[in-house]
């Protein structure tokens, strides 16, 4: 399993989309496909003076799901939010491979981009793959989790 | 050393609460886990029993996650601002091997 969390957000354009989007693009393509891969995308990189662009990785994600577009909203920052209150821990999930968990699902671009809009969380995505195809799950399912690991 | 406050205390807390599971372990590749939700996935799921490959953008980091979380399979390092580096990252046992599980 390979979960895509490394960002950087106080850095220059080029190195803003190399980190962000390409690195994970470019290792998702390059690496032999592991039983199930994750991505995950926080609202902090937006925070301060990026404001309205929402992350790049959601966009990769959506791209990758070929229109599956399962993005979860959870509504708190891991780094920051002081109502954390230990809830790291318990917003991970350990499930069966292969079936994808997910917090609810946003139907497209511009709902993401709303929910963004709307939340202070930090969004993420975890997406676990059937071994037959690479981008689909095949049996998409939903849980409450932000984090699964099958 | 890189991380807030709330971090650290989750940390701390899924030190001493997260127990072993009881299933299959998993090997698993966090990227960007020297810090924030990266060291905090990496940390639990090494309390849960899995096998834990991190992830660093330099030596220096790589060192510090290794102190940080002790039970680390290995750490492999690369800076992904860099994508000369990252097509090395990807290249890397570790990496190829993580397809195993």
């Amino acid at each position: 399993m390979i979960i895509h969390n490394a960002a950087e957000y106080r850095v220059s354009g080029p190195e803003f989309l190399n980190a962000n989007s390409l690195s994970p693009y470019l290792l998702t393509a390059l690496v032999t496909p592991p039983q199930q891969l994750s991505y995950l995308s926080s609202n902090q990189h937006l925070g301060g003076s990026r404001v309205g662009v929402f992350s790049p990785k959601i966009a990769l994600i959506l791209n990758a799901l070929g229109g599956g577009q399962q993005v979860g909203i959870y509504g708190g920052g891991a780094d920051r939010d002081p109502d954390l209150a230990h809830g790291f821990a318990n917003r991970i999930q350990e499930g069966v491979a292969g079936v994808l968990h997910e917090v609810p699902t946003v139907g497209d671009l511009g709902g993401v981009r709303e929910c963004l809009g709307h939340s202070k969380g930090i969004a993420t995505a975890a997406v676990a793959r059937d071994h037959s195809d690479l981008w689909l799950p095949r049996e998409p399912g939903l849980r409450s989790g932000w984090l699964s690991v099958g | 050393m890189y991380n807030t406050q709330e971090v650290a205390d989750e940390l701390v807390y899924i030190g001493e609460n997260v127990q072993p599971l009881d299933g299959e372990p998993k090997r698993v590749l966090i990227t960007g886990s020297t810090a924030g939700a990266g060291q905090l996935a990496a940390a639990y799921l090494l309390k849960r029993g899995h096998t834990v490959v991190a992830h660093a953008r330099n030596a220096q980091r790589a060192a510090d996650v290794r102190r940080d979380l002790p039970g680390l399979e290995e750490v492999v390092i690369g800076d992904l601002r860099h994508l000369d580096q990252t097509r090395a990252h990807s290249l890397s046992r570790s990496m190829r091997s993580e397809s195993s599980t």
